[in-house]
């Protein structure tokens, strides 16, 4: 979708017509109960956060240890802003900036693995993290976490109540979309699709898939280190069990089901995602085999994610025209 | 001594210079003290039975592997050892043996992708620390009409790479190296499954892109009928050792050669 200049441009009434939709969307949970706020707000931190996950996936590599690099945001924001009083802007930068540096030192040593190997370090690095928030009590609180999380106040405006932080949120998730259109059209993004793409042919045109492949995991910690900053602020309460693997697992499954090669798949799938583990309270114990399913049947029959169906169903459109 | 390269060059116009160049895969011996050079504006072909090490010399000299001894000349520099993406940013692009494009995007976008390390205030060239041959934003959209005319596939232009025929994704390969902007190029089996048709116009492309863009060709390749008639050199490897270096008529006639290649099939004709 208007991946380069060489792609045509959705009509502009076709363009706003899905605007207008989308402008509905976002609006709505304002009119509604508690409840929808809260799961809006979750998955617009979801949006922000798993579109980090896109840009790590785009380059070729899956990173398994996403979780980990929320924490790092969460905890380091948290701590800067009770122990020294800094606000949201400058203990949430701490955070980002510490999360890019940790991906920049990690992702220069494991960046030369390829497939399940990445994987599986990524996956180690994030249960790394969560032993040491464990383990360094005196810091971090150890097992207990961190409770009373004061509210985000910028500007001497607090977001206090739900309503108040989805508007928050839902500017962060916006900003991180527009983010990545921009992204992906630039030259930049157009080596890192390239990198992914065929790595081979693309370092002998001179793009190094080394420093690529960094430069997009560094980007995209530093988006789940934001969406920890602004969630640890919106809920209130910090501990390792927040960043568990499982969690790692749900942003994947996100990604894959809405879609890994869109600028809008990771919408989708937090639209879709994040209020069902609320829709299926009755039946916890077989949620996980729902998703397992779905993540198989996806990448069985629609590689692209849900946001596929859309560019079928446009393609079926043009062939009958 | 102050640049030990620049010495090694009697004649100013060397553009390559392969210095004893050796590789070990363990125990094997792939390339074994191997020298030759080409000059500016040259075709040189490399040739050789199957096994001989030819696609071994062209990964380490572009930089794909190191070498396990012996040195890569590329204008006055040491280019040993790579990475590729160094390499072609100093002017040595490479093709691969089989087709090498990215499938899912047009034939346009694959070449803007060869040129990416090249446009200018990008991060992508700061990333690469490309300072030469580099692209304003307004330039781009010309440089790939000129580059899809190189190699003639402007018909070709906004359909997707994967779904073009074997022969012009070939075609392609070549057009995605051309667009890093090189000065020399080399080709691994670019006639590799293509048919009588397709090999002549290749044949008469890669001549095109000497005569008329002054570019330097180094070419791997089986089919003798196209080597004997682009070279000007050929250097001739056998089991990881040059055997033989000269004019396609010396080469022909050379003892060493028709024994190396005694009892293999005619490949002129193939």
């Amino acid at each position: 979708m208007s991946k380069t200049i060489h792609f045509a441009q959705p009509t502009d009434r076709k363009r706003w017509y899905w605007l207008s939709l989308l402008a509905v969307i976002m609006l709505w949970p304002w009119f509604s109960g508690p409840f929808v706020l809260h799961l809006a707000v979750l998955t617009c931190l979801n949006i922000l956060i798993v579109n980090g996950l896109a840009i790590v996936g785009r380059s070729g590599q899956l990173s398994f240890g996403h979780a980990a690099f929320v924490a790092v945001g969460a905890y380091v924001s948290v701590l800067l802003s009770s122990a020294l009083g800094w606000n949201i802007f400058l203990s949430g930068l701490a955070g980002m900036v510490l999360a890019a540096l940790f991906a920049a030192i990690l992702g220069w040593v494991i960046l030369r693995l390829k497939g399940v190997y990445f994987v599986l370090v990524t996956f180690s690095f994030g249960e790394l993290m969560r032993l040491a928030l464990l383990d360094w009590s005196e810091l971090t609180g150890g097992a207990n976490g961190i409770a009373n999380i004061k509210p985000a106040e910028i500007l001497g405006f607090v977001f206090d109540t739900r309503a108040r932080f989805y508007g928050l949120a839902l500017v962060a998730a916006i900003l991180s979309i527009w983010l990545m259109k921009k992204l992906f059209a630039s030259p930049l993004g157009q080596s890192i699709d390239a990198v992914a793409d065929n790595p081979a042919l693309a370092e002998s045109t001179g793009l190094s898939v080394h420093r690529i492949q960094l430069v997009a995991f560094v980007m995209g910690c530093a988006m789940a280190a934001l969406g920890g900053v602004l969630q640890a602020r919106y809920i209130g309460f910090i501990s390792p069990e927040s960043f568990n693997p499982g969690l790692s697992v749900a942003f994947i499954i996100m990604l894959v089901i809405g879609g890994r090669k869109s600028v809008w798949g990771p919408l989708v799938g937090a639209l879709v995602l994040t209020p069902l583990p609320e829709l299926f309270r009755g039946a916890v114990q077989t949620q996980h085999i729902f998703y397992g399913a779905a993540l198989i049947l996806i990448l069985r029959f629609m590689p692209g994610g849900l946001i596929s169906l859309s560019e079928r169903l446009k393609r079926n459109k043009g062939a009958r025209a | 001594m102050n640049t030990s390269s620049t010495q090694i060059f009697n004649t100013p116009d060397v553009l390559l210079q392969v210095n004893q160049l050796s590789r070990n895969f363990g125990g094997l011996a792939a390339l074994r003290d191997v020298s030759f050079s080409v000059s500016r504006g040259e075709i040189v072909g490399l040739i050789g039975p199957n096994g001989a090490g030819k696609t071994t010399a062209f990964n380490v000299i572009s930089g794909t592997m190191p070498p396990s001894s012996g040195t890569v000349i590329f204008s006055n520099q040491d280019i040993s050892g790579g990475p590729p993406s160094k390499v072609v940013v100093g002017g040595l692009a490479r093709t691969f043996q089989s087709t090498s494009t990215y499938p899912e995007v047009s034939v346009a976008e694959n070449i803007y992708r060869g040129m990416l390390s090249r446009l200018q205030g990008s991060a992508v060239a700061r990333l690469t620390g490309r300072t030469t041959g580099l692209l304003r934003a307004d330039q781009v959209s010309g440089e790939i009409d000129e580059i899809l005319n190189m190699v003639d596939l402007q018909v070709w232009r906004d359909v997707p790479a994967g779904s073009l025929a074997y022969g012009l994704q070939k075609k392609l390969g070549i057009a995605v190296a051309l667009a890093t902007r090189p000065t020399i190029l080399l080709l691994d089996e670019p006639a590799a499954g293509l048919n009588h048709e397709e090999c002549n116009e290749l044949g008469r492309l890669l001549k095109h892109l000497q005569q008329q863009h002054g570019l330097t060709l180094l070419l791997v390749e089986h089919h003798m009928a196209l080597v004997m008639d682009l070279c000007e050199r050929i250097v001739v490897l056998v089991q990881g050792e040059k055997i033989a270096e000269g004019t396609p008529l010396e080469i022909r006639e050379n003892p060493a050669v028709i024994e190396a290649y005694l009892g293999a099939p005619d490949y002129a004709h193939a």
